[in-house]
């Protein structure tokens, strides 16, 4: 390349190039020490090795503190189940809503689309508020239950049950789209093909449908389990104090109790948790491309 | 009877899908209804309609009884909307601008890095909010930069650059590079040919990122919640205070106002997007 | 390699070298050491198959490939550092790549915005240049709105709007059908002379090539393989690959086995007994000899002529000629195209001869 082009090149690449390595890679490498860092008495940090950050999540003393307690693991491996049970719920309510938004004239399908992605441009803040006056001791379902003649209210909010329903909400655009995605790429005539040859329609879905939509399951569940991990916006408005997840102990940890090496740590964890997803998701697309090729 | 259990499956997956939007859009109604309700007590028995939360929402009278005037001050509510705004509009202008570039970049020049650029694009979409939240305050507290408008626009740069990019790269893959190399043949420098031919081209692409990196700005909370330090407040960060500390009617109100705002500019997303670009062998015959 | 005419040449093409790597790893020379002078109104025409390098040659001027070896001047300066927007130098696209965006007044009018002329000034060049392509009064349409046929003409005006030095065409009327294409041909051709610049026009059909040039450069793997006018490439192919590439031809590996009184007595590798008056022929020698179909005879037309003798295989009318396959007693095919009415009354299966003059076979250079 002249050397003309490669400066016109570098020219185009610097701006992008200073703002994430400054403000993104350097902030990341930051806090990736923080976490080994020991917490100040008032806040701040000691600069010292401290690899505690990391065994007081999973409930180890660490000589200054509590005894094995387990609280933390408890939190995390809440925020695993939450996420994955938002992923099965997201995808049981999209799955059969794609097929039936598949085989829509183009012009029903296209404003099917929109209309399911136009609550994605709507305000977060918004979505999850409406939740909060649904499901209040005095929110609509019990206001309805009551007009209906049943006064026991239900208990409903800050519960894990409405975390889960506020995540499942939010995040039905994101499984849509690539689950949608792969059912449109379905040919009809491997269905029939399926048919020619024997299988029942319950056979045909499994081993043909259900298969070809693997890769937009795939991608939807990894869209949708990635910020339901780390969300701490449901929780925080739907679940109260009493169900906490990774996200709200973060919080927590940095702007109420000020430990900041150990926020930190939480969220080195949190971020170990995506990368291994990834990672995972990853090396399934490799099989699969693999398998396809030797086909 | 194969037949009649198939029609009987396509009407149950149209009922299901019937109640599967209406599931998306029930929440969403009752707040616009429920702003309209003028029992200030509990507002989710309906007792007639009325616009007095929009009024008081905007610092007007209302038929309210003194005790019953809940609203935090509007200054507050105008203030936070201000600050969203610029924010919103800055980072828009510098995450298209240098998305835009960025694109540019991986998709008309061949060099060693291209993968490692892709990547590193990627990633601020990947990770989880709050992780970049954290990471950016406690940088900006360790280098000594005051929290505020600043900060909040350069946290989200940081990650809108990436939307962007994704966006005008698709834009540029799909367009016809001989074009460019006709500018060039016929004398245009490399700006000119960029400002007449590339830009044209693109430009649903720069347009379409820039909208959607102006709804993400303005709506974004987790990672505004932490680097916005105490003076300034967006929006949605305002909002998120306002119902910690209780459920109140006004928020209703704001609620639906901001609901229509984000129909309106998703709506234009929308257009703009199923707009086709004019490619020259449209109506050719022959 | 002499200019066509005796003004400098406007492009000059020393020793021109261009590699890439293949996807399998092996470096593929795209150009392997060209040396090649266009004059200032000359037509020259790049031929050959795909893959022979003459897109990469066409680029080369144009400046969209850089060489990796070798010099390239146009109207006498180095082109080496300069890039494509600051040459003299426009190219017609196979595609067109007409700006669908602009309307055709503004994507004709093109290469004057850029440099800045006057609105009155441009206004008329480009009524001019789509006058001149027969295009007038188009200004206010869009490329979508245009046939195939229209679109190119667009591209040309656009090309010819600011009178450059050269003009470079690469296969323009590859996607047009056969009538068209022959009427764009000739229009060319017209075009250029009135012009008076100087057109690089690049084809793999030999028709094409031999219709329209002045002088054509029939280019294979990277090499030129003769340069010359289109009579003298027809008629005198410099080798078997030009010969096999232009026109038909029958080719024939012979050895001189006798010469006698100017006569040279050829056995061709196949068994079958030609001859040739030729002073390059001796003895011993090991030669290629070509006769094209058009050459042979049905009957003698007199002295000087000698005949090929066999089966007739196959013959063909084909509207203005009949074409004839003749299978000699060795098994080699040849191809005549014949005139003569007396084809009309021949089967498959005659005995049939084949006359040509014995100075009308052409000797290739170098031999089997």
């Amino acid at each position: 390349m002249l050397i003309r082009e490669r400066l016109r090149l570098v020219g185009l690449l610097t701006p992008v190039t200073l703002i994430i390595g400054l403000f993104f890679l350097a902030p990341l490498a930051i806090m990736a020490v923080y976490s080994l860092l020991e917490p100040g008495l008032y806040g701040g940090v000691e600069w010292s090795f401290y690899p505690d950050n990391f065994g007081r999540v999973l409930g180890w003393a660490d000589g200054t503190n509590e005894d094995f307690d387990p609280v933390y693991l408890e939190i995390i491996l809440r925020s695993f189940k939450l996420a994955a049970l938002t992923v099965l719920a997201t995808l049981a309510l999209c799955y059969p809503a794609a097929f039936w938004v598949a085989r829509q004239p183009e012009r029903m399908r296209n404003f099917c689309l929109f209309l399911i992605t136009l609550p994605f441009f709507t305000s977060l803040i918004v979505r999850l508020y409406a939740w909060l006056l649904i499901l209040r001791p005095s929110g609509f379902i019990n206001t309805t239950l009551l007009a209906l003649g049943i006064h026991s209210p239900v208990e409903l909010i800050y519960t894990e049950t409405a975390v889960l329903i506020g995540m499942t909400y939010i995040f039905i655009p994101f499984m849509f789209m690539p689950v949608y995605a792969s059912v449109e790429k379905l040919d009809k005539r491997l269905l029939e093909a399926s048919a020619d040859l024997g299988a029942s329609r319950w056979q045909s879905f499994w081993k043909v449908i259900f298969p070809l939509t693997l890769p937009g399951i795939a991608a939807g569940s990894i869209i949708v389990f990635i910020p339901s991990l780390g969300n701490f916006i449901v929780p925080s408005l739907l679940g109260g104090a009493r169900v906490l997840m990774i996200g709200s102990l973060v919080e927590q940890q940095f702007l109420a109790a000020r430990n900041w090496p150990f926020g930190a740590a939480l969220a080195m964890l949190l971020m170990a948790a995506v990368l291994v997803c990834l990672v995972l998701y990853v090396l399934a697309q490799g099989r699969n491309s693999a398998q396809e090729a030797s086909r | 009877m194969n037949a009649l259990l198939a029609r009987l499956g396509r009407r149950l997956l149209g009922g299901y899908s019937l109640a599967f939007f209406v599931f998306l859009y029930l929440p969403i109604g009752l707040i616009v209804a429920y702003s309209f309700n003028s029992n200030p007590i509990n507002m989710m028995i309906w007792d007639g309609f009325s616009l007095d939360w929009y009024r008081s929402l905007f610092g007007l009278s209302t038929n309210l009884s003194e005790n019953a005037l809940y609203v935090e001050s509007t200054d507050q509510l105008l203030a936070a909307l201000r600050t969203s705004l610029v924010v919103a509009l800055t980072t828009t202008a510098i995450s298209t601008v240098i998305g835009t570039l960025t694109a540019l970049a991986l998709a008309r020049y061949r060099f060693r890095l291209q993968k490692f650029y892709r990547v590193l694009l990627f990633m601020p979409m990947l990770m989880p909010d709050i992780v970049l939240g954290i990471a950016l305050l406690i940088f900006f507290v360790g280098a000594g930069m005051p929290l505020g408008k600043g900060s909040i626009i350069i946290g989200h740069c940081t990650f809108l650059i990436s939307y962007v990019f994704l966006i005008v790269s698709a834009r540029l893959a799909g367009m016809d590079t001989r074009l460019e190399e006709a500018s060039a043949d016929l004398g245009a420098s490399p700006w000119t040919t960029f400002r007449r031919v590339t830009l044209p081209q693109i430009l649903p692409g720069v347009i379409g990122g820039a909208l959607l990196a102006f709804i993400i700005s303005m709506d974004d909370l987790v990672i505004t919640y932490f680097i916005a330090g105490v003076d300034s407040t967006t929006l949605p960060v305002f909002i998120y205070g306002m119902i910690r500390r209780g459920i109140k009617p006004e928020i209703n109100a704001i609620a639906t106002l901001l609901l229509i705002a984000s129909l309106l500019i998703a709506a234009l997303g929308l257009y703009l997007r199923n707009r086709k670009p004019a490619t020259s062998k449209d109506d050719a015959h022959g | 390699m002499t200019a066509f005419t005796h003004t400098a040449p406007v492009v000059e093409i020393r020793g021109a070298v261009k590699h890439y790597r293949a996807p399998e790893g092996h470096l593929v020379r795209a150009l392997d050491g060209l040396d090649l002078a266009v004059g200032a109104n000359e037509f020259v025409t790049l031929l050959g198959p795909s893959g022979c390098g003459k897109t990469t040659l066409l680029r080369t001027i144009s400046g969209f490939e850089r060489l990796d070896g070798g010099d390239l001047l146009i109207q006498g300066q180095s082109m080496n550092h300069v890039p494509p927007h600051r040459r003299p130098v426009h190219t017609v696209f196979q595609s067109y790549a007409l700006f669908p965006h602009m309307s055709i007044g503004d994507n004709v009018g093109y290469a004057l915005d850029v440099r800045g002329v006057a609105k009155a000034e441009k206004r008329q060049r480009v009524g001019q240049a789509l006058e001149m392509v027969g295009l007038a009064g188009m200004e206010r349409r869009k490329p979508g709105q245009l046939s195939g046929g229209q679109q190119q003409r667009v591209a040309l005006a656009r090309a010819i709007v600011d009178r450059p030095a050269l003009l470079l065409l690469d296969e323009p009327l590859s996607a047009l059908d056969r009538q068209l294409r022959q009427a764009m041909q000739r229009e060319l051709k017209n075009l250029q002379h009135e012009l008076g610049i100087a057109f690089v026009f690049v084809t793999h059909d030999q028709e094409e090539a031999l219709t329209m040039s002045d002088r054509i450069v029939v280019l294979n793997g990277g090499h030129i393989q003769q340069i010359g006018a289109p009579a003298e490439i027809y008629h005198r192919p410099a080798n078997a690959f030009v010969a096999g590439f232009i026109g038909e031809s029958n080719l024939f590996d012979v050895h001189v086995g006798s010469v006698d009184d100017g006569i040279a007595y050829l056995l061709d590798s196949g068994g079958d007994l030609l001859q040739a008056c030729h002073p390059d022929l001796h003895v011993g020698q090991h030669a290629q000899l070509m006769l094209r179909p058009e050459q042979f005879h049905l009957h003698c037309p007199g002295e000087g002529f000698a005949a090929l003798e066999g089966c007739l295989e196959q013959l063909l009318f084909i509207g203005k000629d009949f074409e004839l396959l003749l299978r000699t007693s060795h098994g080699r095919l040849v191809k005549a195209v014949l005139r003569d009415a007396a084809p009309q009354r021949l089967r498959t299966g005659d005995n049939v001869q084949l006359w040509y003059g014995l100075q009308a076979a052409h000797l290739i250079p170098g031999g089997a």
